[in-house]
């Protein structure tokens, strides 16, 4: 027996009506898997962060952290002479590992490859490829006012 | 060559990938074997789907279930409150839970007509006594997913069923409250128990279930499909080729079976329940599911040790039936077998519903307030979704017809 010719288109006609119905299916159901596994929802940090500025303000030559959201921050009063309250992200701009402020070298430093920063955030020495970046702050009614825009700092009076 | 090579792309690309791994596995001996694997066709083939049905629900469960650990926390302050989050903030987090949740019902309902033809049609006869037994294990193991499963969503009622089913061996004499010690992980349901339960779902009951599920399927293929004692050899109207028109039918099966699902999970979401207060008491009305209503039932009319112990000797009973069933095993009918299948099929119907008919807990549900579950849109994403599997299915159906057709002028004597 021979096979004719018209099987043959048939069966390539099958195929492809199958595979695009199955792609068509795929693609569908990607759509929502993909939003569920990314877990992807509106989540922007907060405009601003209002905190009692007693408690948040360091001593000279101190630092303390706190969480922005969901980021840490390291508020820091550098020493005397010219004492100044600075707010960085506390996140080190190489490999998002956290620094911290070494009081006897008065830098900031990112233990996890050697990372240095000044006391204004600029690179020392280490891999870190970019300053730290810093906060906005301005002390209103005892309290301290943190946002990462300037135009948001002004929102929170 | 190259415009042939043009106009056969495909076939060039899928031949060059076939001999690639023929270099380096010898596939003919597979390829053969699978070629000579075939289905009986009778009257009463359907039955021959379900295995395939309970096989692609199970696949199924395990792709919702990873789904869900990537929010679920298994702790006893956190459990409820995660999957309040699963169906409230993660995007379609509803979705994937209630496919889950129904997932479990359906893969359970089609295990058990599974076990109820398989029964019926006494495949369990000799030579497939060992099909048989590995069959109930995974059955029993079902039951254990349904029943671990349903305690970790840690709210009110699965709190009480885990409660009173952890319970339910202390009835065995000597040996019974140490049971109950263990199925708890201590004197009391706890977050030890949740802890346990989390593990028994997701890791030792999965593992043992993949190796007697492998066993299993083994044995099916080394042996192939058994005919039901009522079929004799002249009602074999045809001997269907697994691949590809048995494997095209499965397909059609599983497609219907994933527009049922996504219908119910949408139209029907599963509640998130009140989290899990061990002063609280238990709600009126409790049930358990609905795979255990029957025993539920039968033990508010009889003594707890009798209850079980009817429940353990026909256990026993029905794991050993390829033995006790006699006639079936010489190729003869049973019907004295078959009263006595009908009798306890009947025992548990009549309890099921007794126990459905009975009033249940009120469940006002308060309505999903997920961004994702609008219902407008959802309505034409399953309408949609119907669409392309009516499309599919009828074209899954014309190649199967077609492949059948050419098969049997080849077949022609």
């Amino acid at each position: 027996m021979k096979l004719d010719e018209s099987y043959l288109a048939r069966r390539r006609f099958l195929h492809g009506m199958l595979g695009g119905g199955a792609l068509t299916l795929g693609a569908g159901a990607s759509v929502p898997l993909l939003q569920y596994v990314g877990n992807f929802r509106e989540e922007p940090p907060p405009e601003f962060l209002v905190l009692a500025a007693a408690e948040y303000d360091p001593p000279p030559g101190k630092a303390k952290m706190a969480l922005y959201g969901r980021m840490p921050m390291l508020l820091l009063r550098t020493p005397e002479p010219g004492s100044e309250l600075k707010v960085f992200v506390a996140t080190c701009t190489h490999l998002n590992c956290t620094v911290h402020y070494r009081e006897e070298q008065r830098c900031i430093v990112c233990a996890c490859h050697g990372g240095y920063f000044d006391l204004d955030g600029r690179v020392v020495s280490g891999p870190p490829p970019q300053a730290l970046r810093q906060f906005y702050h301005r002390v209103q009614d005892g309290q301290l006012v943190i946002a990462l825009e300037q135009a948001n700092l002004d929102k929170a009076s | 060559m190259t415009k042939r090579r043009k106009y056969f792309g495909r076939e060039v690309v899928s031949t060059t990938a076939a001999s690639w791994l023929q270099d380096r596995l010898d596939l003919g001996p597979f390829v053969r074997w699978l070629g000579k694997k075939s289905v009986p066709v009778h009257r009463h083939s359907w039955i021959y789907l379900l295995g395939g049905l309970a096989l692609f629900l199970f696949a199924l469960q395990i792709a919702t279930g990873c789904l869900l650990m990537l929010y679920y926390q298994p702790t006893v302050a956190t459990a409820h409150p995660s999957v309040r989050t699963i169906m409230e903030t993660v995007p379609y987090g509803w979705l994937v839970r209630s496919l889950h949740a129904w997932g479990a019902d359906l893969f359970i309902g089609t295990t058990v007509l599974h076990f109820l033809t398989v029964l019926f049609s006494r495949a369990y006869r000799r030579p497939r006594e060992l099909t048989w037994v590995t069959g109930m294990l995974l059955l029993v193991l079902t039951l254990a997913f349904g029943f671990s499963g349903y305690l970790l969503p840690w709210n009110e009622l699965s709190f009480h069923a885990t409660l009173v089913g952890t319970s339910i061996p202390e009835a065995v004499p000597g040996i019974g409250s140490l049971l109950t010690h263990l199925l708890r992980g201590g004197e009391q349901v706890s977050g030890d128990t949740l802890t346990r339960f989390f593990a028994a779902h997701v890791v030792i009951v999965p593992l043992v279930f993949g190796g007697i599920l492998a066993v299993h399927l083994l044995l099916i293929q080394l042996q192939g499909l058994s005919v039901p004692l009522t079929v004799s050899r002249e009602q074999i109207r045809d001997d269907r080729p697994f691949f590809s028109e048995f494997v095209l039918q499965d397909c059609a099966l599983w497609l219907v079976a994933c527009g049922v699902l996504a219908t119910l999970a949408v139209l029907l979401p599963v509640e998130i329940g009140k989290q899990a207060d061990p002063l609280q008491p238990a709600p009126d009305g409790i049930k358990p599911e609905w795979y255990f209503l029957f025993m539920f039932q039968t033990l508010k009319h009889v003594p707890e040790l009798l209850g079980v112990s009817f429940f353990a000797l026909g256990g026993l009973f029905l794991f050993a039936v390829p033995w006790l069933d006699r006639p079936a095993s010489r190729e003869q009918r049973s019907p004295r077998v078959t009263v006595l299948f009908l009798a306890l099929l009947a025992y548990a119907l009549v309890f099921q519903v007794l126990a459905w008919l009975a009033p249940g807990v009120d469940r006002s549900s308060d309505g999903l307030t997920a961004e994702t579950y609008r219902f407008g849109s959802l309505l034409t994403s399953l309408i949609l979704l119907w669409a392309v599997i009516g499309f599919l299915l009828f074209y899954l159906r014309r190649l199967w017809q077609e492949t059948a057709r050419i098969r049997h002028q080849y077949q022609r004597p």
